[in-house]
């Protein structure tokens, strides 16, 4: 067995002084993922990989993302940072030993979804490497690459996800078993809805049966109107200095039924009449 | 020289703190609001040789500034400047009917207790507020009165923050939270407040279950003859829950749907031959039409169990109980205290929620459709039950600092002396910084 100090160099010069067809397996971080997140630099992009590629007389046989939920948190930024960063999702997703319908929503999710999307979408990806003397394919990872830039810009899912259907139809008919677990809805729930704040077309009835989709949709709203009513209590008074006594926000006291009333009367929950 | 004295909101389960905090403090006065000016309370002042000083009696029931103040902001609602985007006129008009009747309901009383704790401050030397919740109108003006007093605050948490703090509950207006557990710190942390304003001291509601644990068969025997109970049948009790409608995730319908859940699992496990002591420990707050409720889904359900109501004896029956079956409550922590093994009932209460339980804690979480499965499983699996109470027993400190060594009250008390205001200050004004009086440095 060798050991090498400096392996970057080793494994290229083996990589292109060895038999056509010997394979490298790498993991990568993804550049184009850290700048969809905003996160400096660093990562390779596709272009960049297929650029190393082509110098190197190297073939990218295949660029697989992995890892979104299993991986555990990037160092860094993630897509999915507002959740990752959150005790409430490290409780949910400490579940996943002693749970086997999450566990099994879980790969789901890595297998069929995650795998399936375009690299960008974590910031691990596998890449199959292979030593081929007419290195063209990489052109091809090149355009695909520019294609989903391109798609992803303009809101085109399918652009940017060739076979969208297909995955979309084998997900919900793989989840929906799962999704008599209140914590698999949560965890999808959650999922989509940081998805949807980047994808703003994106339609829940793709991946989810109906009734779970309708439900997803009620949970949605139901955030939205927790945070426009708590909003509101504090900042229907806020331009007015009369709110305070001895400097004290005398509105306050209003808060808490406030909030009752709003939730009852204004947006008609819980069976109450406008 | 003022008297020293302390304005305390606090709840009567956790008067045991005062009981501690009063000795040696040099306190001499309690200012209390005559909701929380309890028996219990006045015992424990006249004990301390405390005065008690109800705050209504310290203003007049209107504040002179009530008028101008309430006209302003009903100034305010004519305009439209403040109206969230999007709102049609009809839904305009609605908002604005809404809030000026809030205005006219909760200003008056709020007023009169700033005008009250204004009279206390110039009275005495306020030295410290402590109170158990900081979400209701009175408490909640009371605690933003001490934080702009500079009195130094204490809110000691009602109950163990399972569910995230949403909506009323989202923020942390005291100087300090003391919660019974890390794990009650969670959400809170999750909203971005300082570790280091949170200190898990347990709840001094508690502190009674060290004593209980001892005189359980003792209990155990009281309970079956009080109800009427099969001896030799196991007891399983469902501790109900409700809907506080305090956030869009709830659905309405807690009290009703979990009930008619935890009964048809208790149906099922009898048509497969397990017959059990079933006990709906209701809420107070339910107790009115509880029992009516009941009835109506046991005759939906052609009951075959054996039923018994109550909304009392709560510590009895978690230390009574070979199995507690609850939702998402506190009732599951203190069965944890207990060493007991408890199921909480998920994913009909509210929309989806993070689970509130972690793994670890030993306590089984099951849908609907899954609880009379696993109520069998904790009825007749002792290896089952053994390894659930000993991951319960691990974590119970996270749940619950100082496990059950019945001791919370007097980490509460202790705190509560770091916090106030030393001998010989001057009332109100910090020597030190808070933080470092209470002898706590940032965690991050």
């Amino acid at each position: 067995m060798t050991t090498v100090d400096d392996w970057e160099p080793v494994v290229a010069s083996r990589l292109r002084e060895g038999p056509e067809g010997i394979r490298l397996l790498a993991h990568v971080v993804s550049g184009d993922y850290l700048r969809a997140v905003g996160a400096p630099g660093g990562g390779l992009t596709v272009e960049e990989l297929a650029d190393l590629a082509d110098a190197d007389g190297l073939a990218i046989e295949a660029i697989s993302p992995y890892g979104a939920l299993l991986g555990g948190p990037d160092s860094t930024a993630s897509l999915l940072a507002d959740l990752e960063n959150t005790n409430r999702w490290r409780r949910l997703l400490g579940w996943i030993e002693g749970d086997a319908t999450l566990a099994s929503a879980v790969r789901v999710l890595e297998r069929t979804l995650i795998a399936a999307l375009p690299p960008g979408v974590t910031h691990r990806m596998l890449v199959v490497l292979a030593r081929r003397s007419a290195a063209t394919a990489n052109a091809g990872w090149r355009d695909r690459s520019r294609t989903v830039s391109r798609s992803l810009a303009t809101g085109d899912l399918e652009g940017a996800v060739p076979g969208l259907a297909t995955i979309a139809q084998t997900l919900a008919t793989e989840l929906a078993p799962l999704l008599t677990s209140s914590k698999v809805r949560y965890l999808c729930f959650s999922i989509l809805n940081a998805a949807a704040s980047r994808l703003p077309g994106l339609d829940a009835t793709r991946f989810l049966p109906a009734d779970v989709a309708a439900t997803y949709a009620a949970w949605r709203r139901a955030g939205l109107i927790d945070a426009e009513a708590t909003a509101l209590t504090r900042t229907w008074a806020a331009s007015s200095p009369m709110r305070l006594h001895h400097g004290v926000d005398v509105t306050l006291a209003c808060d808490y039924p406030l909030v009752r009333d709003l939730l009852a009367q204004h947006y008609g929950l819980f069976g109450d009449e406008h | 020289m003022r008297q020293r004295a302390l304005v305390t909101y606090l709840w009567d389960r956790h008067l045991a703190a005062i009981a501690e905090f009063l000795p040696g403090s040099g306190v001499e006065v309690l200012v209390v609001p005559t909701a929380h000016a309890t028996e219990r309370l006045h015992r424990i002042a006249e004990e301390q040789h405390c005065r008690v000083v109800v705050l209504e009696s310290l203003s007049a029931e209107t504040s002179p500034a009530l008028g101008a103040t309430s006209q302003a902001l009903h100034g305010v609602l004519e305009g439209s400047s403040w109206l969230p985007p999007g709102q049609s006129e009809q839904a305009a008009d609605r908002l604005r009917a809404i809030i000026g009747a809030r205005l006219d309901a909760d200003l008056p009383a709020a007023m009169a207790t700033i005008d009250a704790l204004e009279v206390a401050r110039d009275r005495y030397d306020v030295v410290l507020f402590v109170t158990s919740e900081d979400v209701t109108s009175a408490a909640k003006v009371a605690t933003a009165w001490a934080r702009s007093r500079a009195v130094p605050s204490l809110h000691l948490a009602h109950s163990l923050a399972l569910l995230d703090p949403y909506t009323v509950h989202a923020h942390l207006l005291a100087d300090v939270l003391a919660v019974y557990g890390e794990r009650g710190a969670e959400g809170y942390l999750d909203l971005g407040i300082e570790p280091s304003r949170i200190v898990p001291t347990g709840n001094p509601a508690w502190d009674v279950y060290s004593d209980v644990r001892a005189i359980a068969p003792t209990l155990r025997t009281q309970m079956i003859d009080a109800f009427g109970l099969d001896p030799a049948l196991p007891i399983v009790v469902f501790g109900t829950t409700f809907s506080g409608k305090l956030t869009a995730f709830d659905t309405g319908e807690a009290h009703l749907q979990t009930l008619r859940a935890f009964v048809h699992a208790c149906e099922e496990l009898a048509r497969s031959g397990i017959l059990v002591n079933a006990v709906i420990k209701d809420r107070p707050t339910s107790a009115s039409q509880g029992q009516t409720v009941l009835d109506q889904v046991l005759s939906d359900s052609d009951a075959r169990q054996r039923y018994a109501y109550c909304v009392e004896h709560t510590e009895a029956w978690t230390v009574c109980a070979d199995l507690l079956v609850a939702v998402d409550s506190n009732y599951l922590v203190e069965r944890m205290l207990v060493g007991g093994t408890g199921i909480n009932l998920v994913g009909i209460a509210s929309l989806p929620l993070p689970p509130v339980f972690d793994a670890a804690a030993g306590i089984v979480e099951a849908e609907a459709h899954e609880l009379a499965e696993c109520m069998r499983g904790l009825l007749t699996d002792e290896q089952l039950r053994g390894r659930l109470r000993e991951a319960s027993a691990r974590r119970l400190e996270y749940y619950h600092a100082g496990g059950d060594d019945g001791r919370a009250a007097k980490r509460v008390a202790e705190l509560m002396g770091r916090l106030a205001s030393p001998v010989g200050g001057a009332g109100g004004r910090q020597h030190r910084p808070l933080l470092e009086r209470m002898g706590i440095r940032r965690r991050r």
